[in-house]
């Protein structure tokens, strides 16, 4: 059978809901508790699942056998068996909470609030198509090497 | 919409600003244009008289194809009317992005360049499926002076 005439593997349902609402943090963030907090696991007791890295792809053992004489191909091997890792110089836990709060304190960018009736089906979109996980506020210090992050919007 | 991943807190240690810039792949598709110019300057000068087809592929939502680590994802947190939001796919504001997404979009072009040079490559049995769902071209106009 060629590779692209194989069916898809199927995928285990998972338990996190991607709607814009307040039930819906709780719920992911309970789920996301009984793995310590780590996404990694989370994906990992679902798998193979929508979640999964490269799950949008066939596997990289079946690609192998196209691309292995490629010399991208390691790369691209990890980006879809691990997801995309940015290499980042490390941070204190102390610098990383400082951080937190501040972020925390300051809130999004003032474009953020400026287009927010532009960008609200943007964030909304991004929830639906399970590539944003609502999660209750409160839990931002429990996930372990968290940093939280600004919001923008280019002027339109 | 952007994660400014490159705004720092009191730390001024931003996600961007940690970044280890030297182990990235350099940005090729940024030099598509010239790249592109130079090989239709090159078929031109040895083939004259022929058509020159060209192919250009918009991936829709590229970085959403592609998942983010969980390492990097826990590094990509925002808040929005009150909910904490965990980024599971490559962000616009992730300054390596763009490298990154270059493994990818280097490889595409590698392979559809290697397919085409293929003489055993038999366009009408093989080919992909979805491509029957693609509304049929209109045929080109015929340039003034071509033969």
């Amino acid at each position: 059978m060629l590779l692209y005439q194989q069916p898809p593997s199927p995928l285990n349902p998972i338990p996190l809901s991607f709607v814009k609402s307040k039930e819906a943090s709780v719920q992911n963030a309970e789920v996301l508790k009984k793995f310590n907090y780590d996404l990694g696991k989370l994906i990992a007791s679902m798998h193979p699942s929508p979640l999964s890295f490269g799950s949008e792809f066939k596997s990289s053992i079946d690609l192998d056998k196209l691309l292995h004489i490629h010399p991208y191909w390691s790369k691209v091997k990890d980006i879809l068996d691990k997801g995309v890792k940015f290499l980042l110089l490390p941070i204190s836990k102390e610098e990383r909470e400082m951080d937190l709060d501040f972020h925390l304190n300051r809130g999004n960018h003032k474009s953020a609030e400026k287009f927010k009736e532009m960008m609200g089906p943007f964030v909304t979109e991004d929830m639906i198509c399970g590539f944003a996980l609502p999660l209750r506020i409160e839990i931002l210090h429990k996930i372990p090497m968290s940093s939280l992050v600004p919001l923008g919007l280019d002027d339109p | 919409m952007t994660h400014d991943q490159s705004f720092p807190g009191p730390s001024g240690l931003s996600v961007n600003l940690r970044l280890k810039k030297e182990d990235l792949p350099p940005i090729m598709y940024s030099w598509v244009l010239l790249r592109t110019i130079h090989y239709i300057c090159t078929l031109r000068s040895h083939h004259p008289n022929t058509k020159i087809f060209i192919y250009k592929v918009d991936l829709d939502a590229a970085y959403h194809r592609c998942h983010l680590s969980c390492e990097t994802a826990a590094e990509s947190l925002t808040i929005y009317n009150n909910l904490l939001l965990m980024a599971l796919r490559m962000t616009f504001g992730g300054s390596p992005c763009p490298s990154l997404w270059g493994y990818i979009s280097e490889m595409l072009a590698d392979v559809c360049n290697a397919l085409i040079q293929n003489p055993d490559w038999d366009h009408t049995s093989l080919f992909d499926p979805l491509s029957l769902k693609v509304d049929q071209a209109k045929p080109f106009p015929e340039p003034v002076g071509v033969k």
